[in-house]
């Protein structure tokens, strides 16, 4: 049983939790045209640096590691290699961009090449030889990003000064001191920093997510203008049928732009409508893996159906307003926000098994909802013993003996909340299982006794805490 | 003459059109006593209606067909129509089944809300559970549908099916209950086989 126990570190542990998915990258002779088959999500940070967020389509690079048996980093690996050449570039996969670019500089400056996650063991060894200087010069650049050099210039000297009387040789050695304390002395520009550095224990880690890490001063880099597409209308319509023949027209006019590249594969698309009012109503419509708009010319089924989610979603909210009316549109602009355009090595997913995975990632992609797939984890907590995946591809998992024992006990369907669950006249109780629940997420109350119970013909999974209230938990159905 | 070789010209063009699979044997249970019940199993391209009440772990009996589906790479898509309620994997995975080639969603108009995967061939057997929301023009197309790609669609109900309310696009109507007093499986089949009675130990599956 030693193996299912799980215990946590600390928070560091939770914070690596959160998905990698910004890329630090140095390289002298860097070209947006090559980092732009990786995501469409770039920033040059300076000359040499460029910061790539593959959040966008992180569910695609994912699906090539599956493909190929890989991890991310060993697949960002091989392609930055193909055209940079091996050895000569460092990057860093990071849950944060600024941790990325932290971690990249430092290894550049050990000297190591390649791709460099922050959970390896050899990233948290290094990252405790951080020095102030590169701590400073990696500040003054987000500074500068900020456009607030003035105000960085003059905490800077106060904080060094006052590092110097602390002999503070490293940023680590301060690590557990809170950003709140660096804000009151040098202001909220360093505490900010700070708090990218060292992430508190008390806050909860990021997702990775550009929205969440908004105090990060992301600029985006656009190599080219996106693609538009504007419809001026005769006449006011309000007909999906009528609206998506004129739709399709447009997307396939859409690929018939010079500027469309061969094999580009949409992210997001947005559809402006402009209602005879002249209110202007963006609606965003989102792949939920990258879409070739090109290979669906000229039915374009996808898109439409995606399009006519977001219309049917739009109409529903203006249905609730107090003085609803139907919307008559008169205009529209079609956007493409985001694309990116991989390899044509790379396009192929899937070298075995592949028609009925490339038949699933459509098939997702003209859903408005994800499919559900698990895998089972090694877990004895019952809400705890799976993880969901949003992936057309899900390996089959052995669990250890001892969970296939309890999965046999449990039933097939949870409450997605226990709820408190009465006794009512005479019921038969088995017992079933003693679980403990983990002591570091529920300090009291930690022992859940599970029975079966028929009650009223139906058979319940129903636990009794160390309190002794009931909790209904599960259906044999 | 010609109307020979018209004729003739269209049974060949018909069976080559014609999926390989509708002459596959029915997919089977694995388990004699309720293959011999349902005359050998759940035919392919038919669409069977099931009286499954909820919480008396007659879901099981349809494990038995999903998990022998399984031997042969097949998709199974599973459709719940229950929103206070999750899957248990690790329990689905303890009876057998592979999860990599399982997939579910939550649907209370399944037909509508769903219908690119209905069109779809890729899922083999598809198990609408417990949903409430399905007009008779639903029913027609997921037959049709089923007949087309061959598929095997279970429809399962959280309560006994009646002999008074027939419809007529199920292919095999059939009633499941646990037996308590007895302790025992109960199966009644209303339409497509002979109707005829099964009483059965749970122990025994």
């Amino acid at each position: 049983m030693q193996s299912l126990l799980l215990f946590p570190n600390d928070a560091s542990a939770a914070a690596s939790s959160a998905e990698p998915c910004f890329i630090a990258l140095i390289h002298p002779e860097l070209r947006a045209e090559d980092l732009e088959t990786l995501t469409p999500r770039l920033m040059q940070w300076e000359a040499d640096l460029w910061l790539l967020d593959l959040k966008p389509c992180l569910s695609y690079w994912r699906l090539q590691a599956q493909s190929k048996s890989q991890t991310l980093a060993q697949v960002l690996q091989e392609i930055l290699s193909s055209f940079l050449g091996e050895g000569s570039y460092t990057a860093t996969l990071s849950a944060q961009p600024w941790q990325a670019l932290l971690l990249g500089r430092l290894l550049a400056q050990k000297g190591f090449r390649g791709v460099n996650t922050e959970n390896q063991r050899l990233s948290h060894n290094i990252m405790s030889s951080l020095s102030w200087d590169l701590w400073w010069a990696c500040a003054e650049r987000y500074a500068f990003h900020r456009q607030e050099i003035k105000k960085f210039l003059k905490h800077k000297r106060a904080m060094q000064i006052a590092m110097r009387r602390l002999c503070c040789d490293y940023p680590t050695s301060l690590k557990t001191m809170p950003s709140s304390q660096i804000k009151r002395r040098f202001g909220p520009l360093l505490a900010d920093l700070w708090e990218q550095t060292f992430p508190s224990h008390v806050t909860s880690p990021s997702s990775g997510s550009l929205e969440e890490t908004a105090a990060f001063p992301w600029q985006s880099y656009h190599l080219t203008q996106p693609l538009t597409h504007t419809r001026h209308l005769d006449f006011p319509l309000s007909d999906w049928q009528v609206l998506e023949a004129f739709l399709r027209e447009d997307l396939n006019r859409l690929c018939l732009l010079d500027s469309f590249k061969k094999g580009e594969r949409i992210l997001s698309l947005e559809w402006l409508i402009v209602l005879d009012n002249l209110q202007e109503i963006p609606l965003s419509i989102l792949f939920r893996h990258p879409h070739c708009l090109q290979s669906e010319s000229p039915h374009q089924r996808t898109a439409l159906l995606q399009i006519s989610y977001a219309f049917e979603r739009a109409q529903r909210a203006a249905r609730q307003k107090p003085e609803a009316e139907t919307p008559w549109i008169v205009s529209w602009q079609l956007r493409v926000l985001e694309s990116f355009r991989p390899l044509a090595e790379q396009r192929r997913l899937f070298a075995d098994d592949s028609a009925s995975c490339d038949e699933l990632i459509k098939l997702e992609n003209q859903l408005d909802r994800p499919l559900e797939a698990y895998q089972v984890v090694d877990d004895w907590v019952p809400e705890d013993a799976f993880t969901s995946l949003h992936s057309p591809v899900v390996f089959e998992r052995e669990h250890l003996p001892e969970l296939e024992h309890l999965g046999r006990q449990r039933p097939l369907f949870l409450l997605n909340r226990p709820q408190p669950w009465a006794t009512h006249g005479r019921n038969l109780w088995k017992f079933k299982e003693r679980t403990m629940d983990k002591w570091w997420r529920h300090r009291d109350n930690t022992v859940r006794d599970y029975y079966q119970v028929i009650s009223h013909k139906e058979i319940l999974w129903v636990f009794r805490d160390e309190k002794g209230q009931c909790f209904l938990h599960g259906v044999y159905a | 003459m010609t109307t020979h070789n018209t004729l003739k010209n269209l049974r060949e063009s018909l069976m080559s059109t014609a999926s390989p699979l509708a002459s596959s044997p029915p997919l089977s249970s694995g388990q004699t006593v309720l293959d011999d019940f349902l005359e050998g199993g759940l035919r392919w391209g038919e669409l069977s209606e099931w009286g499954l009440p909820w919480a008396q772990t007659q879901r099981e009996l349809i494990f038995r067909f999903l998990v022998s589906a399984q031997h042969s790479p097949s998709w199974i898509l599973w459709v719940y129509g229950r929103q206070d309620i999750s899957i248990n994997p690790l329990a689905w995975q303890a009876h057998g089944l592979n999860l990599s080639r399982l997939r579910f969603v939550q649907a209370q108009r399944p037909v509508q809300e769903l219908k690119p995967l209905f069109l779809s061939s890729l899922f083999r057997i598809i198990v609408l559970d417990g949903v409430q929301q399905l007009a008779e023009d639903d029913y027609g197309f997921l037959a049709r549908q089923a007949r087309r790609h061959q598929q095997v669609v279970m429809i399962l109900h959280p309560h006994q099916l009646s002999l008074g309310s027939g419809n007529v696009w199920a292919r095999m109507r059939i009633n499941c209950w646990f037996d308590s007093e007895k302790q025992s499986i109960c199966a009644e089949i209303l339409k497509g086989r002979r109707p005829k009675q099964l009483i059965w130990n749970p122990q025994s599956l």
